[in-house]
């Protein structure tokens, strides 16, 4: 009884905290995006370079992960579509660093465009997106900001995420 | 009041960080919240079945104002799934970021290299963990290219702190006090694509033992340098690093003594990426503690738990293949892997790979003698297979993938395994497996899909009765998905073998996403049991039957 008790509670805690970022979501939180990062090649740049020109897809992927890999899939023929809107994309590899030379071979491989970066111990994933599993993806307005998140990928969620892309493009005209 | 003080302060620490913390000005926050629960029967280790229910919950808070980040994981397992359960605050640590210095204090991981001196990891399927509850820093600073042509780089890094690990591949082992400190620096070239590091770790290891009278304590000193070198150009990479590893026990069991051991490990890799073809070779040599079987202090000379070197083959997705893996011997193991995708042929993706090991050496067929001989000589470089003492192990698989349409793709995969378990001189536990199988992802409308995964094993297994070692494993998944909200499914999991008095593995699942955010999993039915590994590190799974529901948001 105890324990549903602490869970119930722990759950509010968890659910309420949500409304509030719900309502941070709105709060230029671009500063936090302010963070070095590596690609692929081992060049470094900082996140915040990716921010600014329109929306941002973000999608988290790793080698044994199937799902991801045709969400990758996806994204990269979404922002292709709505290049011409802005929409613009970038893929952070979750595999660890011993899988470095396989995800480099593979990303050559698959003729992948989009920038690569690397996440090996989950400093961007966890520490800055809260991932707690994949497929994980994010779409960002300009700011930094979160428009939406997505836990998971089946085919067909790309329909969905091309919806709230134009609406996320849409919103951004009107307040332009 | 002890157990619910932490209970208490855990939420309210959350709560804190939640509401008050985010209404301060230039201040964000991350979270995440899992909730594990499970009830239903496993197997025990009489050949019985037992009641068996766990609650995970798990919420990770990260809280950023400037350069400061505050962590904190706050853990309810009432019990766990797998290994120790714990309650209160598993993590929390605070850490300062500003250009390319980093502090943090408090729970802290670290990987330098590949790991071969320094990885203190987690990985929570297995309820493995490593991390140290102490301060890390690290400092980079890049010369531009103004300055030199080469670009060069210096890097330092340090890591300091305590760990009590527990044993998650041998349960049975005491648990073992770790105190490290280590000291890491790379300089790098051309913009770090020439790297060269070195890294010294100094440990301290404690492990508490009951005796005759009472508890008994063995103590280690443990030094060990390491070296590696990266390089990285359009289409090559390359990486190798060496490391030492000297023990010294200064106790045993309370006895003042001197035993000490010295111990290597090597691993390397070099990766072609061209734009029709990617090739990876690996190649691992570790014999931390070489030793004879039931050897003086075996339990006291192996690798630092805060070191974890690559484990250098497949990691497969096929639930078959994954299911009776090779379990590393991180002390004793050497080999290779290589691993080949192809994407000559438009829509086509080949993938081929192989892996072989064994240990370094095997020792003679006498279960009695104090000191058995060696039976089939030693290797040095390349793993040998002409005796069952040297523990081989060799895999070789290719799959092929056609896509068909936008997300639409057939799969087909053939797989060989064979793996030495365990050789007590006479007879080994050997499997030796071939495994087919195919993955077929269809889109029946724009939004609905169909996925189908089969899978086809013959096995030779000594571990199963001696009438009956050939056995057949058949699996098949079906899976179709109504997005965005919901997922359903079963899988059907058959073996001609007796399993705990069970063939026919069936399960029912269905899972919900609510908003982006939140997604719930549920299923019910049988599970078979099996290796479940990370890194190398493999835990053997209990077959399970029952209900579980797993709560995943992300905040």
């Amino acid at each position: 009884m105890k324990t549903f008790r602490t869970l119930f509670l722990l759950f509010s805690v968890v659910f309420l905290a949500g409304k509030v970022f719900g309502a941070a979501d709105s709060v230029k939180i671009v500063e936090s995006m302010n963070f070095s990062v590596t690609d692929v090649n081992g060049d470094e740049t900082n996140f915040k370079n990716f921010l600014g020109k329109g929306p941002l897809l973000v999608n988290f992927w790793a080698l044994w992960c199937e799902p991801c890999k045709q969400e990758m899939k996806a994204f990269m023929a979404l922002s292709e579509k709505l290049k011409e809107k802005g929409v613009s994309m970038v893929s952070i590899n979750e595999d660890m660093i011993k899988s470095s030379a396989k995800v480099r071979a593979w990303v050559k491989s698959q003729g992948i465009t989009q920038p690569m970066l690397v996440d090996p111990d989950g400093n961007i994933s966890r520490d800055r997106f809260s991932m707690e599993s994949l497929p994980y993806s994010l779409l960002l307005r300009p700011d930094g900001t979160v428009y939406k998140k997505h836990i998971g990928f089946t085919a067909g969620d790309e329909v969905a995420i091309e919806k709230e892309l134009d609406d996320l493009v849409s919103e951004l005209s009107s307040t332009k | 009041m002890k157990k619910k003080f932490p209970v208490l302060l855990g939420v309210a620490a959350i709560m804190i960080l939640f509401f008050v913390l985010p209404l301060q000005a230039q201040v964000s926050a991350v979270g995440s919240n899992l909730l594990r629960i499970g009830s239903g029967d496993t197997d025990d280790p009489i050949g019985g079945t037992q009641k068996k229910r766990y609650l995970e919950e798990i919420a990770n808070t990260r809280i950023f104002f400037d350069n400061i980040t505050l962590g904190l994981r706050y853990e309810m397992d009432d019990p766990s799934e797998v290994g120790q359960s714990f309650q209160g605050l598993r993590r929390r640590w605070i850490e300062y970021d500003k250009d390319k210095l980093h502090i943090q204090a408090g729970d802290v991981s670290a990987l330098y290299g590949r790991g071969l001196a320094i990885n203190a990891f987690e990985a929570r399927p297995l309820n493995y963990d490593s991390w140290l509850d102490g301060v890390k820093g690290e400092y980079e600073y890049n010369w531009k290219k103004e300055d030199f042509d080469f670009q060069p780089s210096l890097g330092v890094r340090m890591i300091a702190g305590t760990l009590q690990f527990h044993n998650v591949v041998d349960t049975t082992q005491p648990v073992q006090t770790v105190s490290a400190r280590a000291a890491n620096a790379q300089i790098g070239f051309f913009g770090k694509k020439l790297i060269f590091g070195s890294s010294f770790v100094q440990a301290f290891t404690s492990v508490t033992e009951q005796g005759i009278s009472g508890d008994v304590m063995t103590n280690r000193e443990v030094n060990q340098p390491e070296f590696y070198i990266n390089f990285l150009t359009g289409f090559m990479e390359g990486f190798f690093q060496w490391t030492e590893m000297r023990s010294q026990l200064t106790q045993i069991r309370n006895n003042p003594d001197s035993v000490s051991n010295i111990g290597h490990a090597v691993y390397g890799s070099l990766s072609y990426a061209g734009s029709e073809f990617g090739l990876t070779m690996e190649y691992k040599n570790y014999s931390y503690f070489v030793h004879q079987p039931g050897a003086d202090n075996e339990t006291y000379l192996s690798k630092l738990p805060i070191s974890s070197p690559p484990e250098v083959y497949k990691e497969f997705t096929y639930t078959s293949l994954t299911r009776t893996t090779h379990s590393v011997n991180f002390d004793d193991e050497l080999g290779f892997q290589i691993e080949a995708d192809i994407t000559a042929i438009p829509t086509y993706v080949i993938t081929l790979d192989c892996a072989a090991s064994s240990q370094h050496n095997s020792y003679g067929d006498s279960l009695d003698a104090k000191f058995l001989p060696l039976a089939n000589g030693s290797t040095s470089i390349l793993p040998k297979f002409t005796g069952y003492g040297f523990f081989p192990f060799w895999e070789a698989f290719a799959e092929i993938e056609h896509d068909f349409g936008e997300l639409n793709y057939v799969k087909c995969f053939a797989h060989r395994r064979s793996n030495v378990i365990a050789f007590n001189g006479t007879s080994p536990d050997l499997q030796r497996s071939t495994t087919i199988g195919g993955k077929v992802q269809y889109q029946t409308t724009k939004s609905q899909s169909l996925l189908v995964i089969f899978e086809h094993q013959w096995m030779y297994d000594t571990q199963k009765p001696l009438n009956n070692h050939n056995l057949l494993n058949e699996l098949l998944t079906l899976q179709y998905s109504i997005n965005p909200i919901i997922t359903f499914g079963s899988i059907f999991d058959y073996s001609t073998q007796d399993d705990a008095g069970r063939h026919f593995w069936p399960q029912g699942f269905i899972s919900f996403r609510i908003g982006g955010s939140h997604t719930v999993l549920a299923s019910y039915g049988a599970e078979r049991g099996g290796l479940n590994c990370t890194g190398g590190i493999c835990r053997v799974v209990p077959a399970f039957n029952g209900l579980r529901v797993t709560v995943t948001s992300q905040l």
